[in-house]
This record gives C-alpha cells, structure tokens and sequence, in this order.
C-alpha cells in the first residue's frame, strides 16, 4: 500500500483538525494564526498533489489517482485557498460594515478544510461505497457554511433551502446507485459499466443519479434553490459555492460519465445537449432582470454550468481537457468577480447592482478587474473565458450537435449584455458627489489583481491547456485500455 | 391466505416493492409537507428506502461478498450526520425566526 | 417458515391491543365528569398548556448521543470478525473511535455539555 498517493487528502484532513484544534487553543487576539494554517495545509496539499505519481491505486482498486483526478484536485485546492484569503478580513472582523453574527473562524476553516478532502476524496473514488460518502462529506459541511450567520434569518433560510434540497438530491443518487449495484452485482465503478446493458430499470437509475447531480450542479430544471442559497449565504461563501460545489457536481458527473458510464455515453449525447442547452439559456434570460449581484452571479454561475457539461458529449481526451480547462478559467474568472464583489461589501455592505455606479471613478483599478473578469465570463477574446469556451463548443461540433453550438453562440450574446450592465454601472454611471476612494486590504488587493492577470494570461498562454490536454491522454489511454 | 404466506418467503420482488414504496411515500412527504422537520423526516425515509435496496441487492444478486451491507451501514451515519446538520439550522432559524414552516421562507424574492 | 411466526406474532400483539380496547368500551361503565375528563399528571391539577418548547440543551445531547449511537452500527461488523482481522483491524477501529472522541472533546471544550 502505497499510502503516498493519498498524501493530498491526508494533509488536508490533518489540517482540519489542526485548525480545529488552534480554535480551542488560542486566544481570541491570535485568530489571525488560524487562516495561516489553513493556507499552509492547502498550499501544502497542493504541493503534494503536484509530487504524487500520476498513476497508482490504493485499498484494492478503490481509490486511485490518475492525470484527470490530480487536475481536479489541484483545482479544488486553488479554490479552497483563494476562499479562504477572501473569507479571511470578513471572519476577522476587519469588514469596515460590521456584519452581526460573523466570526468563529475555527469552525469555518474546519469545516472547508472537510468540504475539500471530500470533494479530492470524490474525484478517487472508483467506488459506490467512497463515491457516496465523499459527496455526502463534500457537501455536509456547505450546508452549514451556508447558514454562518446565525443571526440573519437570510442566512438561516438559504441553509434550510440548501439542507432541504441537498439530502433530497443525494437520497435520488442513493436510490439511484442502489439499483446500477443490483444490475451489476458490483459497487466498482468500472464494473458496474461493464455489467449494464440498457433496460428500463438502468435508464431509470441514470435518470435518478442525473437528477441528483443535476441539483449539484444546478443544471436547469433542478436549479431553483440556487438564487436563494447563494444570495443567503454569506457572501465569501458563495463565492465558495459558486466554484467549488459546481466543481464537486462536475467531478461527479465525471465519475459517472467517464468512469462508469464510458461504454454507454454515446446514448447520452442529444439528452446532454438539451439539459446543456436549455441551463445555459435559463440561466441568461433570468439573469438579465436581477438587482441583487449575489443573485445575478447565481443565475450567471447556472449559465455557465451549462456550458461546462458540454465536455461530456466527447468521450476522450479532448472532452476532458476541454472541460477541466474551462472548469480552471471558471474558478479563477468567477472567484475574481467574487473578490470585487466582497471587496465592495466588506468596505459599504452594498449588494445591489445599481450601488456599483461610479466605481470606475473611485477605484478604477478594481473597477478594471472586474470589467476583465466579467468580460471573461462573457467569453470576449482573448481572455481565457473565449479560449475556454471556444474548446467546449468545438468539443459540441466535434460530436455533430452544432444546433447547440448555435444556441451557446446566442447565449454568450445575451450574457454579454448583462455583464454590461454592471460594467456601464461601473463605468458611464456618475458617481456620487461625496464619493471617496475606498481602501483595501493588502491581501485582498494582491488576490484580485493576481487573479485578474490570470484571467488574461490564460487566455493567452497555452501551456495551461497543452498540460491539462496531456494529463487528459494519460488518463484516456489508462482507461480505454 | 394463511397457508399462502406460511409458504411463501418474501423474494426479492416484494423487498423491492416495500422500497419503492418507502421512497413515494417519503418523496410524497417532501413534497406535501410544510413543516421543515416533518420534510427531513420524509428524505430519511428516502435514504433508508435505498439503504433497504442495497441490502436486498446484495442478498439477491451477489450474496458471495458484503458489499451492500458495507454500504447500508454507511448510509446510516451518512443519513444520521444530515439530520444534525439539518436539525442544527433548523433550530438556529427557529430561534430567530419563529417558524421553520417552509411556506414562509420567502425573504428573498425579487 | 419461520416469517409465519413473525406474522402470527403481529396478528397476536394487534389482537392483544385491539381486544382490550374493545373489551372496555364495552364492558366498563361510562359517568364522565370534570376532574375525570382532565389529563392525568400523576395526580395534579394540570397546569398550563401541553405544547411547551424543550430546552435546546436536550437537542444538543440528543446530537452527541447520536454520533456514538451510529458508531455501534460500524462497531457490531468488526465485533463479529475481530479473531480474523486481528490487530490491524483494532488498529483500525481505535483511530476510529479516536477521532470520534476528539469530536466529543471538542464539544466539551466549546461548552456544549454545559447545561444552560
């Protein structure tokens, strides 16, 4: 047993505890020790996810690491870290708006640290019994981030929606798997795929485990709580959520298109193509009349999940690259529009679109970041949102679905409309007569502006796709083997 | 009848039906239930009914190894850990709110 | 065979419970009054209403009882096997309980066992 493979999870795990554990230990004036610990574990994990072997598995074939499984777990890691910088001044009550019943920082790392080793636990899983309990670790632990401030009744409300709709979603995975398990006579992923033919009873419980993801992934018709959760939520938290529970329902969905279903995937194509399709196109019409931002990100975040799954309608290396390329452009893109949008909270506890007016004035330098970030989101060359986008929608042509290419085409159109509007707040919009410059903290400044040149430069660096591209064949000839 | 049933083991047919029928009737709870506590009574009814399935797969269709089993008792914990974690917010909102009736949790429409 | 027994016993225990509501309803005499149509409480006079909230400390017991409640479900499998996996599999478990127990301390140390 080569317990090296599984140091990534090992580390983050240990440094749940550990920060847990500084909670108790520590007094109130040194919480700042607590984040430094929690980025310590992450960048640690992310080292050691970049050292582990590319190949290998642990407890019989149960969880395994391989090219596609390492990239996603560097990209949780990313996202974890980048959280946690942006969770940190709002925690540490050092927001300039006081936000009343914000705080146990302790907690709050500890239970991202287990959202993480979930969700990195999820993506090695080849196994119903570890797929299972690593989506459900994965996700438990959002449930009650989504409900931090205890005293706000939104805040309580996007939890109760969340818990309600996340336990509904993975009793129809159970129910789901319990049924591929009688099919095949087999918890193995890889086994089960084998087993199955097509019947009623099998398309009934891929239809169930759709479903369920589709809730996680917030795939249209399974996306209604999305807008109330992530407008509930305290703000660092959806930013959370807006990346890292897509992620977790893509690494999902991965492991049941690509891991267990590849045999059968091409029966799946049309029905991809019009969940793909009618997601990214609710998601644009509906955002387009929204006034609070944290809902507008929400029904954006929709959108783009709907783009995201156009990878799976290629069963091999370019579906995969293409998709865990975009998966990178969307946590670095979404995540920077979130730290502007934290920013502005933190300094005038302001969430409403038309409160944006004149903040090119004020800030242009923040307003510039946002502008870009958003502009790639939008898909606007040669920002990486285009090149990423362009990927997918070859990946789409490539499988003779060009109505969809079509449609997608539209709906970057109209998405680019209403991430104008924000940014005609930011820019034509007059600022107010008393407005002054807003300060920002050092970390939070060098975050944005890290994660806006990252925006530009993959879009125009290809070596970020030629990688992911590798390590996606690695892992197509490991598994068409 | 009584013969009938003394003769009869329940087969996997008949597991099977209690099953789906445990999971209507939870998702049926889901749906009808206004009360937040009463709906995630209703969803564990959904976890245990697919738990059952595990179970009576892995007696039926491959009862050489324990696989099912394994997986029932960890949907048990998995379930158990929903219902603190749901019952946790439950409590926190009804504190501050008065209510955990799920038709009045509308703060936050446009 | 042996689920005829399982159906004649929940025939019995429903005919039990049935025949003795029948058999009063039938064969006891009936002169309601005030004091006999007032709920019992060990022989008081009731007081207040019956809906009254619990104490959330009851809620937060009843959630540490639970986490170990579940743990017998993981540790019943083991207790069957525990000649075969041997040392290893104690191994296993202590880690096991370990990281349940420093859950418990946790709680502790936060204050959760303090009743308010």
């Amino acid at each position: 047993m080569n317990f090296w493979l599984m140091l990534p999870e090992l580390v983050v795990i240990a440094t749940a505890f550990a920060a847990g554990g500084a909670d108790l230990l520590v007094a109130d004036r040194s919480r700042r020790a607590l984040a430094a610990i929690a980025l310590g574990g992450i960048a640690a994990a992310f080292t050691a996810a970049l050292a582990a072997p590319l190949g290998g598995a642990l407890f019989g074939g149960r969880f395994i690491v391989d090219g596609a499984a390492r990239w996603f777990k560097l990209l949780f890691l990313l996202a974890g870290f980048l959280t946690v910088v942006l969770s940190k001044d709002l925690l540490e009550g050092r927001a300039r708006v006081r936000v009343r019943g914000i705080g146990f920082p302790g907690e709050y790392y500890t239970l991202l640290l287990f959202t993480l080793a979930g969700m990195m636990c999820l993506i090695s899983a080849t196994d119903i019994v570890t797929l299972y309990v690593s989506l459900e670790l994965a996700t438990l632990p959002l449930f009650v981030l989504a409900a931090w401030r205890r005293d706000d009744a939104r805040s309580g409300e996007a939890g109760l929606k969340y818990v309600i709709v996340g336990a509904l979603a993975s009793a129809f995975i159970l129910y789901g798997l319990g049924i591929l398990y009688g099919l095949a006579g087999s918890t193995a992923l890889a086994a089960i795929g084998r087993a199955v033919a097509p019947s009623p009873a099998f398309w009934l419980a891929a239809a169930l485990v759709l479903a369920g993801v589709g809730f996680k992934l917030t795939i249209v018709p399974f996306h209604m709580w999305a807008a109330d959760v992530y407008e509930g939520a305290p703000t660092p938290v959806t930013a959370y959520l807006s990346v890292a529970s897509k992620a977790t329902g893509l690494a999902f969905l991965f492991q049941l298109f690509f891991r267990m279903l590849l045999p059968h995937l091409e029966a799946w194509t049309p029905l991809l193509a019009i969940l793909a399709a009618t997601t990214m196109t609710l998601g644009n019409v509906v955002a387009i009349v929204q006034s609070n931002i944290k809902r507008f990100m929400a029904f954006s975040a929709i959108s783009q999940a709907g783009y995201l799954i156009m990878g799976f309608m290629a069963p091999g290396t370019d579906g995969v690259a293409a998709m865990i390329f975009y998966l990178l452009v969307y946590i670095v893109t979404n995540l920077a529009v979130f730290a502007c949008i934290i920013w502005y909270s933190n300094e005038t506890g302001r969430e409403r679109i038309e409160e944006y007016r004149g903040l090119a004035r004020t800030n242009p330098l923040m307003a510039l970041a946002m502008m870009v970030a958003l502009f790639s989101l939008a898909g606007i060359p040669p920002l990486s949102g285009f090149v990423g986008k362009f990927f997918l929608f070859s990946i789409a042509s490539a499988a003779g679905c060009h109505w969809l290419v079509a449609v997608a085409a539209v709906n970057t159109t109209i998405s680019l409309y209403y991430y104008l509007r924000i940014v005609r707040q930011m820019y034509i919009e007059p600022a107010e007569e008393d407005a002054a410059p807003l300060p920002s903290g050092r970390a939070l400044a060098a975050v944005i502006g890290a994660l806006a040149v990252a925006v530009v430069l993959l879009g125009i660096v290809p070596w970020f796709y030629a990688q992911a591209h590798a390590h996606a064949a690695l892992w197509t000839a490991a598994a068409l083997r | 009848m009584l013969e009938f049933l003394a003769a009869h083991k329940p087969g996997h047919v008949e597991w099977l039906l209690l099953s789906a029928t445990l999971f209507a009737i939870g998702l049926y709870g889901v749906l009808t239930r206004r009360n937040a506590v009463g709906i995630l009574i209703s969803v564990e009814l959904m976890l245990n009914s697919a738990a059952l399935n595990f179970v009576v797969f892995n007696r039926f269709v491959a009862p050489a190894a324990c696989d099912g089993q394994i997986t029932a008792i960890f949907v048990i914990a998995v379930a158990a850990a929903e219902v603190v974690v749901g019952m946790a917010i439950f409590v926190a909102l009804f504190r501050h709110r008065g209510t955990i009736d799920v038709n009045r949790m509308n703060t936050m429409k446009d | 065979m042996e689920y005829f027994f399982i159906l004649v016993f929940i025939a019995l225990s429903a005919a039990f419970v049935a025949g003795g509501l029948i058999a009063s309803r039938l064969v006891a005499p009936r002169r309601p009054g005030d004091v006999k149509n007032s709920p019992y409480e060990c022989g008081e006079q009731p007081i207040g209403r019956t809906w009254i909230q619990f104490n959330v400390g009851y809620y937060l017991f009843a959630l540490l009882f639970l986490v170990f409640d579940v743990e017998a479900a993981f540790l019943y499998p083991w207790a069957v096997i525990v000649r075969e996996v041997g040392l290893v599999g104690l191994i296993e478990v202590g880690i096991f309980i370990l990281v349940l127990i420093a859950g418990l301390l946790y709680a502790w140390k936060k204050g959760a066992l303090e009743w308010l």
